[in-house]
């Protein structure tokens, strides 16, 4: 599950720094995320701080312990054919699929905001609108291990493969628009 | 029309080699390396049922955070630290 840890115990040298987030408070707002976001890339009126522009990607995975599908590149159209590239050799693990829609309600959001490219991966949907997810019987029996391993594998290698290119990740426009969950 | 298509033939070749797997045989590394010997079971052992119910801000939740910060420096992670996420969280009396 811990894509750092893994691409150390290969004796791998990524060329940027990788950095690992764990966020708290998403269901209540993205609170983690956007907080740490606010701290360190671009404050509500829209100030860069220097960091901002030194991110190259964020990944995200939230939605339970279902495999990966594929990627959501969040309508960057540059974004679209190199992740492609980067899932290819996944394809025989069930991962294959980039699409350019966007998702949302989860923490790459934050990262979109602040012009940050921010993506989701598409996972299998286990058991999500059961009684089990988001509640207190969603307990360690309910991981599915096998699928986390799929999915550990297929983001340590995404973030590997970013953490390697020449030239950061294209980004889209800064907006500049309210955080869609601001006051929540 | 002669000249534009080897620009355009090198633009992309460019483009693959910025943005192309930096190295081929590091996702069968990583593949290999997960699938013989993964960490998830006793990480994901310790966050849930050694931490407790993990509601925002509770004191399991802290448990947990806190279990995480000291395992990613204990593996080598020196600068592993809690941010600030606001105020909100608490635990049931």
């Amino acid at each position: 599950m811990n894509p750092g840890e893994r691409l150390d115990s290969l004796g791998l040298k990524p060329r940027r720094t990788i950095r690992l987030a764990l966020w708290d408070g998403e269901e209540q707002g993205v609170y983690g995320s956007y907080l740490y976001v606010q701290n360190h890339f671009m404050d509500k009126q829209f100030n860069i701080r220097p960091e901002q522009k030194k991110i190259s990607a964020y990944f995200n995975l939230d939605n339970g312990s279902g495999r990966i599908r594929g990627i959501y590149a969040q309508s960057n159209a540059q974004v679209k054919p190199i992740f492609e590239r980067w899932l290819k050799p996944f394809h025989d693990l069930g991962a294959t699929h980039v699409t350019i829609a966007n998702t949302g309600s989860t923490d790459h959001l934050s990262f979109d905001w602040a012009g940050i490219p921010g993506f989701q991966f598409i996972q299998d949907p286990l058991d999500y609108e059961s009684r089990s997810h988001h509640s207190n019987l969603d307990n360690y029996e309910h991981l599915q291990i096998e699928d986390l391993k799929q999915a550990a594998i297929v983001v340590a290698s995404f973030v590997y493969e970013a953490a390697m290119t020449d030239k950061m990740l294209p980004r889209k426009p800064l907006q500049k628009k309210n955080f869609l969950f601001e006051g929540f | 029309m002669r000249k534009i298509l080897p620009l355009s033939a090198a633009l992309l070749l460019s483009t693959f080699i910025t943005f192309g797997q930096a190295n081929p045989g590091i996702a069968d590394r990583i593949r290999q390396a997960e699938l013989s010997s993964s960490q998830i079971p006793w990480i994901a052992h310790y966050l849930t049922d050694v931490s407790g119910p993990r509601l925002t801000g509770s004191s399991g939740y802290m448990k947990a955070a806190e279990w995480a910060v000291a395992t990613l420096k204990h593996w080598g992670l020196t600068r592993a630290g809690l941010e600030p996420w606001g105020t909100f969280g608490f635990t049931r009396a």
